[in-house]
C-alpha cells in the first residue's frame, strides 16, 4: 500500500534494546506526508521507542526503515537532522533563554560552525512562530511558561528545524483538556498546510479519533492495528482492540463507556434526553436499564418529575432511596 | 574591557613594593628610562604573575563553563569533578614520587609537569565522563566526582607520607595555589597550552548551546556527541590540567565565575557566555590575586585560600537562594 504521498515506511521492524527481547516485532508501517498520524498503546508497549526509531536515533533490532524509498541507517546524522525533527516528553532546564532562542536552536543543523544564524535562519523561525500563534510569547523567558505554552513553543522549534516528519511524543500529557484539543488542532493544521508528515505518541484515544487522520494501535500479542479512525470505528476492529472488562469503546459515539457490573433490571420512559441521563444516573448506582422490565419508570424535565409506582419525585438522589427501599 | 584593564594595572602596582603608578605606565609602553629597580621587579615578578593570574583565570571559568554547559549540572567545575585533583595526582607523582619524565622524554622540566598535570587530569575526566554514560543523575556525578577527588588525593597523600622533607614542601608550598613562583619559561608553556584548551572549546560552542535541550534533542538536530565529548574531555583536561600544574589547585573559578556571568549577563545563551566567563575570570582572578597580595603589607597568602573564601559564600547563596539551580538538581 506504499502511494507517492508515503514518506517513511517500515519493513518487518523490529524494535528494542540490545541483550533484551523486543518489544514489538514484524511492523509494517506508513506514514504519509500531510496526515496526522497517532500511536495508541499503552505504557510500557514501546511508543516511544518506536518514535525514535524511526527518527534514527535509536537502531532497529530487526528489519529497516525506509525514509525516502532510502534505508534510515544510510544517512549521516548531520542529514537525518534536516529531514527529522522531534518533540520529547523530557522538560529542558533552561533559564534565562527567550522562547525565540529556544525556538532558533532547531536552526542548529544549518547555522555556521560557531553557531551564527543567517537571514534565512531568522525567516525560518520567524514562520515557525508565526504557525504556531506564539508570537506574544517571543521575548518571554521560557522557564515562565505555562505547561501549554512550552508544548508549543517545542513545537515550534521542531518546525524550525524544517524537516518534512515531525515525530512527538506525548505532546498533550499534563495538559488541560482545552490545551490537548489546542495542541492536537494545530499539528493537524501543521499537518495540511505544511505538508509535513507528523506522528504523535498518545493515550487520547477520544481525541485520536476526533483529531488525526490515521491510528496505530499497538497491543501486546496481536498485530498492530492500522488506519483511518473512522474505518476501524466502522470495522468494529477498534472497540474489539481497545475495549477491556472494565470499559467499551462504544462504536457509535468513538467514546468510552465504563462497563457496569449488571444489577436489577428497570425501564425508562420518557423526553429522550432525560431517560439519558437518568439511565447514566441508575447504571451508576449498580441497576441495569432494558427496555422492557418490571419495573418503569416515567420522567419529564422542565419541571423535573420522576414518577415510580405512583409516587412522583423531584430529584435523582429520592428516586435511589425508593428503589432501595422498595 | 575596562575593568580588564583596570584590574591588570591594579595587579602590576599592588605589591610588597611600591610603584609609582606612573612607572607602571611607563614600562607597560616600553619606556627605558625606568628605574632598574622597578623594572626588574615588574618584568620578572610582577608581569609573570598577572599573566598567570590572566590565564588561569581565563581557562579555568572556561573549563566550568564548558562542564556545567555538558552536564547540564549547575554545579560541575574542574574542581569539584576531581579534574583537579587529577593534575595534582599527576605532580605528584612527578615531584613526590621522583618520576622522571624529563630524562624519559627529553622535555624540560616546565613541558613535564604541564604534561604529567594533563595527564592527570585526562585520566580522571576520562573515567567521570564514562560514568556520566550510564549515570544521568545530577547529584550521582557530583557525588562520583567527589569520591575520585578523595580517592586521588589519598593516594597523593601516600605519597606525601613517604617522601623527602624538601620535596614534601615544594609539593605543599604547590597545593596552597600560587600565581606569583611562574618564571617566563614556565609562561611560555602554560600560555600556549591554554590558548590551545581556548580554542578547542571555541570549537564545541555552538554543540554545547544544543546540549542545553538534553542529549536527545543534541543527537535528533545532529550533534556528534562522540566528538563533543572528546572535545571538552581535551580542551578542560588541558587548561585545568595545565593551570593546575603551574598555580597549584584553584578552587571555585571554575565553579562560581559562569554562574557570575549568567547573572550579570541575564542569558544562557554561549555566544554570550563564553567571552563573558572568559573576562569575568580574568578580572576575578586579578582582583582575588591583588586581595592575596594584603596591599600595604609584606605579607602574601595563598591564592587558593581566597578563592575558597570568596567561593565557598557564593556557592552557598546560589543553592539556597536560585531556584533554576535548585530545579536542576532535583
Amino acid at each position: 500500500m506504499r502511494t507517492s504521498s508515503s514518506i517513511v515506511t517500515t519493513e518487518s521492524l523490529s524494535i528494542g534494546y540490545a541483550h533484551q527481547p523486543a518489544l514489538m516485532e514484524n511492523l509494517n508501517l506508513e506514514v504519509q506526508r500531510g496526515k496526522l498520524t497517532a500511536l495508541l498503546g499503552p505504557n510500557g508497549i514501546g511508543k516511544t521507542t518506536l518514535l525514535r526509531t524511526l527518527s534514527g536515533i535509536h537502531a532497529p533490532m530487526k528489519g529497516k526503515v525506509l525514509f525516502k524509498n532510502t534505508d534510515l541507517a544510510q544517512y549521516t546524522r548531520q542529514q537525518i537532522a534536516k529531514e527529522i525533527s522531534l518533540v520529547l516528553t523530557d522538560k529542558p532546564a533552561l533559564w534565562s533563554t527567550t522562547v525565540y532562542e529556544l525556538v532558533s536552536f532547531g536552526r542548529y543543523p544549518y547555522s555556521s560552525w560557531i553557531g551564527q544564524l543567517s537571514p534565512l535562519d531568522h525567516q525560518k523561525i520567524e514562520e515557525a512562530i508565526q504557525l504556531t500563534h506564539i508570537d506574544f510569547l517571543r521575548h518571554h523567558a521560557v522557564d515562565t511558561l505555562s505547561d501549554g505554552q512550552l508544548q508549543k513553543v517545542m513545537i515550534a522549534r521542531a518546525l524550525a528545524q524544517d524537516g518534512d516528519l515531525l515525530l512527538l511524543d506525548e505532546p498533550t500529557a499534563h495538559l488541560d483538556l482545552g490545551n490537548k484539543i489546542e495542541i492536537f488542532r494545530l499539528l493537524r493544521t501543521l499537518a495540511l498546510k505544511t505538508q509535513k508528515a507528523i506522528v504523535i505518541s498518545t493515550h487520547e484515544l477520544e481525541l485520536a479519533i476526533e483529531m488525526t487522520d490515521c491510528l496505530w494501535v499497538l497491543s501486546c500479542g496481536a498485530d498492530t492495528l492500522v488506519g483511518t479512525p473512522e474505518e476501524l470505528l466502522l470495522s468494529g476492529a477498534l472497540s474489539q482492540r481497545v475495549s477491556g472488562k472494565e470499559y467499551i469503546l462504544n462504536e457509535l459515539s468513538g467514546k468510552f463507556e465504563i462497563a457496569h457490573p449488571a444489577g436489577p433490571e428497570l425501564a425508562i420512559e420518557g423526553n429522550p434526553k432525560a431517560a439519558q441521563w437518568l439511565a447514566h444516573f441508575l447504571r451508576k448506582n449498580g441497576f441495569t436499564i432494558v427496555p422492557k422490565a418490571a419495573q418503569t419508570l416515567h420522567i419529564t424535565d422542565s419541571p423535573l418529575q420522576i414518577s415510580l409506582n405512583n409516587h412522583v419525585f423531584d430529584c435523582f438522589d429520592d428516586v435511589i432511596q425508593a428503589l432501595n427501599k422498595g | 574591557m575596562v575593568l580588564l584593564i583596570l584590574s591588570v594595572v591594579l595587579s602590576i602596582s599592588v605589591g610588597s613594593v611600591l610603584i609609582p603608578f606612573g612607572d607602571i605606565v611607563a614600562y607597560l609602553f616600553g619606556s627605558k628610562d625606568n628605574h632598574p629597580l622597578f623594572a626588574t621587579i615588574i618584568g620578572k615578578f610582577r608581569l609573570p604573575k598577572t599573566l598567570a593570574a590572566l590565564t588561569a583565570g581565563a581557562g579555568l571559568s572556561l573549563s566550568g563553563l564548558l562542564m556545567q554547559s555538558y552536564f547540564r549540572n549547575p554545579l560541575a567545575g574542574p574542581y569539584v569533578l576531581g579534574i583537579s585533583s587529577g593534575a595534582s595526582l599527576g605532580v605528584a607523582l612527578l615531584t613526590l614520587a621522583g618520576i622522571n619524565l624529563a630524562a624519559f622524554t627529553g622535555l624540560g622540566h616546565a613541558w613535564s609537569i604541564a604534561l604529567s598535570a594533563a595527564l592527570g587530569s585526562l585520566a580522571v575526566f576520562m573515567v567521570i565522563m564514562y560514568a556520566s554514560l550510564r549515570i544521568h543523575n545530577h547529584v550521582m556525578l557530583l557525588i562520583l566526582g567527589i569520591m575520585f577527588g578523595s580517592a586521588t588525593s589519598a593516594l597523593v597523600s601516600i605519597m606525601q607520607y613517604f617522601s623527602q622533607a624538601d620535596s614534601l614542601q615544594r609539593f605543599l608550598f604547590w597545593s596552597f595555589g600560587n600565581l606569583g613562583g611562574l618564571t617566563w619559561q614556565e609562561l611560555q608553556v602554560m600560555l600556549p597550552l591554554v590558548g590551545i584548551g581556548i580554542l578547542l572549546s571555541l570549537w564545541a560552542l555552538k554543540d554545547l548551546q544544543a546540549m542545553s535541550l538534553g542529549e536527545t534533542y543534541a543527537a535528533s538536530m545532529g550533534v556528534p556527541l562522540k566528538k563533543l565529548r572528546w572535545l571538552i574531555v581535551l580542551s578542560t583536561s588541558i587548561m585545568a590540567g595545565v593551570i593546575t600544574a603551574f598555580c597549584g589547585p584553584i578552587a571555585f573559578v571554575g565553579i562560581g565565575v559562569p554562574h557570575l556571568a549568567r547573572l550579570l549577563f541575564r542569558t544562557a545563551n554561549q555566544q554570550v557566555l563564553f567571552p563573558g566567563s572568559l573576562l569575568l575570570g580574568m578580572i576575578i582572578l586579578l582582583l582575588c590575586d591583588s586581595i592575596a597580595q594584603v596591599p600595604g603589607s609584606d605579607y602574601t597568602l595563598p591564592i587558593n585560600i581566597i578563592t575558597s573564601l570568596l567561593g565557598a559564600p557564593l556557592v552557598i547563596s546560589m543553592l539556597l537562594k536560585n531556584r533554576n539551580v535548585k530545579s536542576m538538581l532535583s
